[in-house]
């Protein structure tokens, strides 16, 4: 069990989403930066889509009931445990009544915090992500208050060295996989979707510019300001199925992309689709921040996604190696 | 038969001991760039066998923490065997600078082993004197980092 002292608005139990049932209009959910999620679960011994906490306003306190493993994932929350730092992305067993804090992170937007067992919430549909929208699932389809008590599941700690261990964050782990650019504009790659050819020569701007992310965006999708994009003619659509990473125009001619809480349908043109592999980076994007579009191409998208799996996995077969080579060394 | 040629035949030390078997393996150390390897075998006996130089047991040949006698500095030790972090890699400043306070138990540094990450940490609080390693450098298990001039 462990209890929330102190939490902002906005923060809830999320895994990977809810899939399946966006005929049903249906949202999916889940984390806004399933690769952290995904890390701070395997962390911590679980299977990397668990139930955790998504973290985004601060700070953030909660105590722990019973002994059990944590780990801290995505925004560095100079986290301290009854005091002490703690290192980013990462995992430490911790004790009954220890309390964790996390402050307002410099960077980056989103914090994870995984236990060892997931939190047990019920799933609704497959899954215990909270969709706010719906107000169900997580913990009463609502965002955390103080004073919240959440379950968590499995029997407890795993073998851990005494301070702890971390995971190289996905940024320096697959610095390669991810183009960054030399002013810390966040480059974000997107693939031109089923409209983009109404923009016509429009749309070449839709690349070219630095977009701002407005304070309009949340979890559902994210409002980014510019020099307006317009069609070359007006047109009427029938509402079609969206998903995350889907970058709608309105007629204001500033592009909305579509995240973990996207609507299941819109009726604006769509000019491109972020890639899916790209998402978690714009998961930790902040209000104010900047990003500029980068073209993209199946075939690099999937070749990103396979050096992504190949991190997780090489994290997941990792974690038990290290606990055995640990035990060898304290037998000495 | 032969001896030490077989599993099951003479003790792993005596297998290891083999000068076919340490000629091999110091081979591999070289072709790997390691200068030097410790085994520990069944019996707690401790190995090291260092490229170029061939076999030490039971802590023969070993400097055995010639840190812990320098004017009193304490040593705060590698975890693990892997590549010395000075800087977490999220983190743009180092958790502890030469000449500053650290607490005991505090994370001062790190050792990267494949998608993984350990801390180094201080023992008892003192002050940081020294990092005796190079960034990004291979350290071996109890290999010596920091030096710590342990607080009155």
């Amino acid at each position: 069990m462990i209890e929330v002292l102190q939490t902002g608005p906005l923060n809830t139990v999320q895994d990977l989403g809810r899939f399946g049932f966006r005929n049903a209009g249906v949202t999916s959910s889940g984390a806004m930066d399933r690769l952290a999620l995904s890390v701070g679960n395997l962390l911590v011994g679980n299977d990397k889509g668990e139930a955790a906490l998504e973290v985004q306003t601060f700070p953030f306190r909660l105590r722990f009931d019973r002994d059990t493993t944590v780990a801290i994932t995505g925004a560095d929350c100079d986290a301290r445990l009854d005091g002490r730092r703690l290192p980013p992305w990462w995992a430490i067993a911790v004790s009954a009544d220890q309390v964790l804090e996390l402050d307002t992170p410099r960077r980056s937007a989103r914090a994870y915090l995984s236990f060892a067992g997931g939190i047990d919430v019920s799933p609704v549909m497959g899954s215990r992500s909270t969709s706010l929208r719906g107000g169900f699932g997580g913990l009463e389809g609502r965002f955390l208050a103080a004073n919240d008590r959440l379950d968590i599941g499995g029997a407890g700690t795993f073998a851990l060295p005494p301070h702890g261990f971390g995971a190289k964050p996905p940024e320096a782990a697959l610095a390669e996989h991810f183009p960054t650019s030399d002013d810390g504009t966040l480059l974000v790659r997107a693939i031109p979707a089923g409209e983009y050819a109404l923009f016509g020569a429009e749309a070449e701007r839709f690349w070219t510019q630095t977009w701002k992310i407005s304070s309009q965006s949340d979890r559902t999708g994210y409002r980014l300001s510019g020099e307006p994009i317009r069609l070359a003619s007006p047109v009427e659509l029938r509402s079609h199925g969206v998903v995350p990473g889907v970058v709608q125009m309105p007629p204001s001619g500033e592009p909305i992309v579509q995240m973990s809480d996207a609507n299941t349908a819109g009726g604006y043109p769509k000019i491109a689709g972020v890639i899916d592999v790209d998402l978690w980076r714009l998961g930790q994007a902040r209000i104010g921040g900047r990003i500029r579009f980068v073209q993209s191409t199946v075939a690099e998208a999937r070749a990103a996604e396979r050096a992504v799996q190949a991190y997780l996995e090489d994290i997941r077969s990792t974690v038990p190696m290290l606990g055995q080579a640990l035990a060898g060394m304290v037998r000495r | 038969m032969t001896k030490g040629r077989k599993r099951k035949s003479g003790s792993i030390t005596e297998q290891i001991f083999d000068p076919a078997t340490l000629e091999k393996i110091v081979g591999w150390l070289e072709d790997a760039g390691v200068d030097s390897i410790e085994i520990e075998t069944e019996g707690g006996r401790l190995m090291r066998i260092e490229a170029g130089i061939g076999a030490s047991s039971d802590g023969a040949g070993r400097d055995p923490d010639a840190s812990v006698s320098q004017d009193g500095a304490r040593p705060a030790k590698a975890p693990i065997a892997g590549h010395f972090l000075p800087v977490h890699p999220a983190r743009e400043a180092a958790e502890a600078t030469i000449g500053s306070a650290v607490l005991a138990e505090e994370i001062i540094g790190f050792v990267g082993l494949g998608p993984l990450i350990m801390p180094i940490h201080a023992e008892d609080a003192g002050t940081l004197n020294d990092c005796v390693a190079e960034p990004g450098s291979l350290v071996g298990y109890g290999d010596t980092v920091f030096l710590i001039e342990p607080a009155q």
